[in-house]
């Protein structure tokens, strides 16, 4: 079994700090959107803690989302692909910084890393939390995996 | 090279350079861009003289930090206020930024009005400038 590291109110309170912060938006945690997930592009970008806990931090939505963070960030209209990839960048690190604020030190953070699709975890990583906030409709999750369970159990 | 109102924003994510930007116009400042600390001192190198340099700690190239520490080690930069504006929280972390020579650490997400509130105590807003 795994001690759990980060309360998943705390989790939802950062979340909402850096939402409202960055996005100027107060995230909904309420029921999901009814969306195919399947369907369309996913935009994913993580970051890594390193230290006595080891996590990887993901943030991971549709692509009609990352645009819009993008928007919202740079205030553009039509953001650029790498106008994506770096407001969701910028997005993990602030999220990922203020997460391991909350574990013990001392650690490091990794710089961010955006992708297109989904972010597979080492086989040896344990999901520890998932958070999903909805943004205009559209789900953004962030999830931490412990990579290094056994160092926490 | 400059007035007094030039402000230097390191930081390798575009958005918050973007972010900082918006915060420190309407301020008065004049703002200069660059993506990690190697940038910005070819940036200072280059002659401009900011009041202000507002650094990242993680980035790529060259770090908030070992900016820091180069620009530190420059007498004709001295006068140069140094701004963390980092996610970098660890208390070990902010007191060696501060002994290193940041006058001022603000942790994202921050507001403009943190922001505003940092450089007024510095003495450092434009005249003019509304907070």
């Amino acid at each position: 079994m795994t001690i759990s590291l980060l309360a998943p109110e705390d989790v939802e309170a950062i979340v909402e700090q850096v939402w409202s912060s960055l996005l100027e938006v107060e995230p909904a945690f309420g029921p999901l959107p009814d969306v195919d997930a399947s369907a369309g592009e996913t935009w994913t970008a993580t970051v890594t803690v390193s230290g006595p806990v080891a996590m990887l931090i993901a943030t991971a939505m549709p692509r009609e989302a990352a645009v819009d963070v993008a928007s919202r960030l740079l205030m553009v209209d039509d953001p650029t692909t790498e106008d994506v990839a770096d407001a969701l960048g910028e997005l993990v690190n602030v999220l990922g910084g203020n997460l391991k604020s909350m574990l013990p030190g001392p650690s490091t953070l990794s710089l961010p890393v955006t992708v297109t699709g989904e972010v597979a975890p080492p086989s040896h990583a344990e999901e520890q939390g998932r958070c999903v906030a909805v943004l205009d409709g559209r789900p953004i999750s962030l999830t931490t995996y412990l990579l290094d369970p056994g160092a926490v159990s | 090279m400059e007035n007094g109102t030039l402000a230097l924003v390191i930081d390798d994510s575009r958005a918050m350079r973007s972010i900082l930007r918006r915060t420190l116009t309407p301020l008065g400042f004049e703002v200069l861009e660059a993506g990690h600390g190697r940038e910005a001192l070819d940036v200072l190198e280059a002659g401009h003289h900011p009041a202000v340099c507002l650094v990242d700690w993680n980035m790529p190239v060259m770090d908030g930090y070992e900016f820091i520490t180069t620009v530190r080690a420059h007498a004709e930069w001295r006068d140069i206020t140094l701004m963390m504006v980092t996610t970098e929280s660890e208390h070990s972390q902010i007191v060696k930024a501060l002994a290193a020579g940041a006058h001022e650490y603000v942790l994202k997400p921050f507001t403009a009005d943190a922001i505003a509130d940092k450089l007024s105590l510095l003495g450092l807003l434009p005249e003019g400038a509304q907070v």
